[in-house]
């Protein structure tokens, strides 16, 4: 019965007079909140309520654009399952205007390093991009020896200066030894910044049943990891024409996949490689020679590369060379 | 490079303050028209269906005036297309305005000219003039000075130039850019289409109107109907017009944070959208057509070549899924192993 005198005395209640009371308390909620607005537009400037409180905005606006500059870069490729070389096609060393190659430098001769710079942007230019040089000793890994810095620009694609040729002058160290160099476009707003790092690593090695050589290794990680050498006889293929591009259509992926895949490039039957050690930990910093026996099949003259790759246990690559077997 | 914009700006001799009492008056003067036709419609039907055609063309007038001012009448041309180079001061984005400042949902920057640096560094959201240096021109180092100066196409209308966006900023070396939203102009069209059934369902109405007995209230539904409609095609255009966030792009673009030095190139603009409101006007990039990040503070050498690669890309041919024969197009890995290259052999570094 309570109930239902309660119900009866509300619905009577609001139809009477609560209703307006209702309304008039909506009334002064919105006075107070048009007086509130007004007193901070009054006391605070346009200019401060409309900034953001963040010091960092996402920003999706289509006229925003990122740009793509890219080098050959062996982890990057290899992170897409792609073979690689350390004779990198986009570095070039210059001795007195001639191109030479990075496995025999003198010591204490100036060399010109040149890089070649792409941008794989269709919207983004690149003006003053930082191009950093530098060089390790023989092997994988090592710590960066700075060469030198320069600036570079790149247009987007098919408009000017793409690629473009990043020069450095280089004097080698005084004492003879053999050299990764390294090649780094620096740039914070890149829509890949994977593609950025490329490295020249080269080698020959004279056969001498066997050839001989060895490399260094560094662990640069800050944890401890367990790495495996991996040789394959993999050279870039020759590049694809037009038409035939045009041909292949969807399954030109698929197909430049295939002409770059490692497991079509195993050492050739008849040549051997031996490691002392195939596979050693190092704790984080550390680093080790590696030493390798290349010995080619009997009756073999003239000259066959070798790219060894080195991974860790996550098959995360950590730097190769790429080593010439010559024999005459 | 296709961009986007909706705005443009007026050429100094063709630009009219906008006179808001005025076009207010023609707005509610043409609403008021049109329901009093209905009155008149039950008495005389023909009357009341010219009052309608009468009121909805004071309305169409407001509404034309209004819009084509946002999209454009408030922006006086100064000389063109126009590169600016900045770290960033301050951001604002279309979800920070709030009210009717919402309609324009454009995301807004504001820049400190290079070489210019805050006098005392700071990572603060917000600007004050007391730590922006003065504008120099005169210092041939200071070869953006000039975007901050006032111009003879906006001085010789007698409004106001207080830079960004009032007194105390006359000097400094701020700078307002703007990437356009779309909201302004989506809603210009829908108030259109919004005019036009509501001027539709005025004349049905004025028709039945002079139905005896019922013809009131006919009128009446049909009015509601359709301002109801016109309200619904506002309200949907509203809450989904594209305020520079769209789904379909890229989701790794990207961040800007304050501090940032940001190379913008668009339509240098004086913006007279708050003459009367706060008395102040303002030169800007109106819009921003291209946007992108930069290592570092440009020299005028450096931006002469900004400019030139930026026109480059908004001019050049988009060859996305083109036959083009460069080795860039389509290429996935790298040049060298999957482009195309015009004499079918990798392109040789030199």
């Amino acid at each position: 019965m309570k109930k239902i005198i309660h119900f009866l005395w509300t619905a009577i209640s609001f139809l009477l007079y609560k209703w307006l009371i209702v309304i008039i308390r909506l009334i002064r909620r919105l006075c107070t909140a048009w007086k509130k607005n007004k007193k901070d537009k009054k006391e605070i400037p346009r200019r401060i309520r409309k900034a953001t409180k963040s010091k960092c905005v996402p920003i999706r606006h289509p006229n925003y654009h990122k740009p793509d500059p890219m080098i050959y870069s062996q982890n990057y490729l290899m992170e897409l399952g792609l073979a690689v070389t350390w004779d990198n096609p986009d570095i070039q060393l210059y001795l007195k205007g001639n191109p030479v190659s990075s496995e025999a430098l003198e010591p204490d001769t100036e060399y010109e390093i040149v890089a070649r710079c792409w941008n794989a942007s269709y919207d983004a230019p690149v003006v003053g991009m930082p191009v950093t040089f530098s060089y390790l000793d023989f092997g994988a890994g090592a710590i960066s020896i700075n060469i030198g810095q320069t600036f570079t620009s790149l247009g987007v694609i098919g408009g000017s200066d793409n690629p473009n040729y990043a020069k450095v002058a280089w004097k080698t160290p005084s004492v003879a030894g053999h050299y990764c160099i390294q090649v780094r476009l620096e740039w914070t707003d890149d829509k890949n910044p994977k593609n950025n790092m490329g490295q020249e690593n080269t080698n020959v090695v004279e056969a001498h049943s066997p050839a001989v050589f060895d490399f260094k290794v560094r662990n640069n990680d800050t944890k401890e990891h367990r790495f495996r050498v991996e040789a394959d006889a993999y050279t870039i293929p020759p590049g694809l024409p037009c038409d035939e591009i045009k041909k292949l259509g969807a399954r030109k992926n698929e197909i430049v996949r295939e002409r770059n895949n490692r497991k079509n490039f195993p050492v050739p039957a008849g040549w051997a490689i031996t490691y002392i050690d195939p596979v050693f930990s190092l704790a984080a910093g550390g680093e080790r020679m590696v030493n390798v026996q290349v010995t080619p099949p009997a009756g073999f003259t003239g000259s066959k590369p070798f790219n060894f790759n080195v991974f860790d246990e996550r098959n995360v690559l950590t730097g190769g060379v790429t080593a010439t077997i010559v024999k005459s | 490079m296709p961009f986007k914009q909706y705005t443009h700006c007026t050429p100094t001799a063709d630009f009219d303050p906008f006179n808001q009492p005025l076009v207010t008056a023609a707005g509610l003067g043409g609403i008021i028209a049109m329901i009093a036709a209905l009155f008149l419609a039950a008495a005389i039907p023909v009357a009341g269906i010219l009052l309608v055609l009468a009121g909805g063309g004071f309305l169409l007038a407001a509404i034309i005036s209004t819009f084509e001012y946002l999209l454009g009448g408030k922006l006086i041309c100064l000389d063109g297309d126009k590169l600016a180079i900045g770290s960033v001061l301050s951001i604002e984005t279309a979800s920070s305005k709030s009210g009717i400042d919402a309609m324009d949902n454009d995301f807004s920057i504001n820049i400190l000219l290079c070489p210019h640096q805050k006098i005392v560094p700071d990572s603060s959201t917000v600007f004050e003039a007391a730590n922006l240096p003065d504008s120099d021109v005169s210092n041939p180092l200071n070869f953006q000075d000039f975007l901050v100066q006032e111009q003879t196409e906006s001085s010789q209308h007698g409004i106001p130039y207080t830079g960004y966006e009032s007194a105390p900023f006359k000097t400094k070396t701020n700078f307002h850019i703007e990437l356009e939203g779309s909201r302004i102009h989506d809603m210009y069209e829908a108030f259109l289409a919004a005019w036009a059934l509501l001027v539709a369902f005025a004349i049905a109405a004025a028709a039945v109107a002079a139905i005896p007995f019922i013809g009131w209230l006919l009128a009446l539904l049909l009015m509601l109907f359709g301002a109801g409609l016109g309200a619904a095609i506002a309200g949907i255009t509203w809450a989904t017009s594209d305020d520079g966030t769209p789904d379909d792009l890229d989701p790794s673009i990207g961040e800007i944070h304050i501090n940032d030095i940001l190379v913008s190139y668009g339509t240098w603009t004086y913006d007279s959208g708050h003459n009367s409101d706060l008395n102040a006007g303002w030169n800007e990039l109106h819009p921003v057509k291209f946007l992108s990040r930069a290592e570092r503070c440009a020299d005028s050498k450096e931006a002469v070549e900004w400019q030139d690669k930026i026109n480059e890309a908004l001019n050049i041919p988009d060859f996305r899924g083109a036959e083009e024969k460069h080795p860039l197009v389509g290429s996935v890995y790298h040049p060298v192993l999957d482009g195309c290259n015009a004499d079918g052999e990798p392109p040789v570094i030199n």
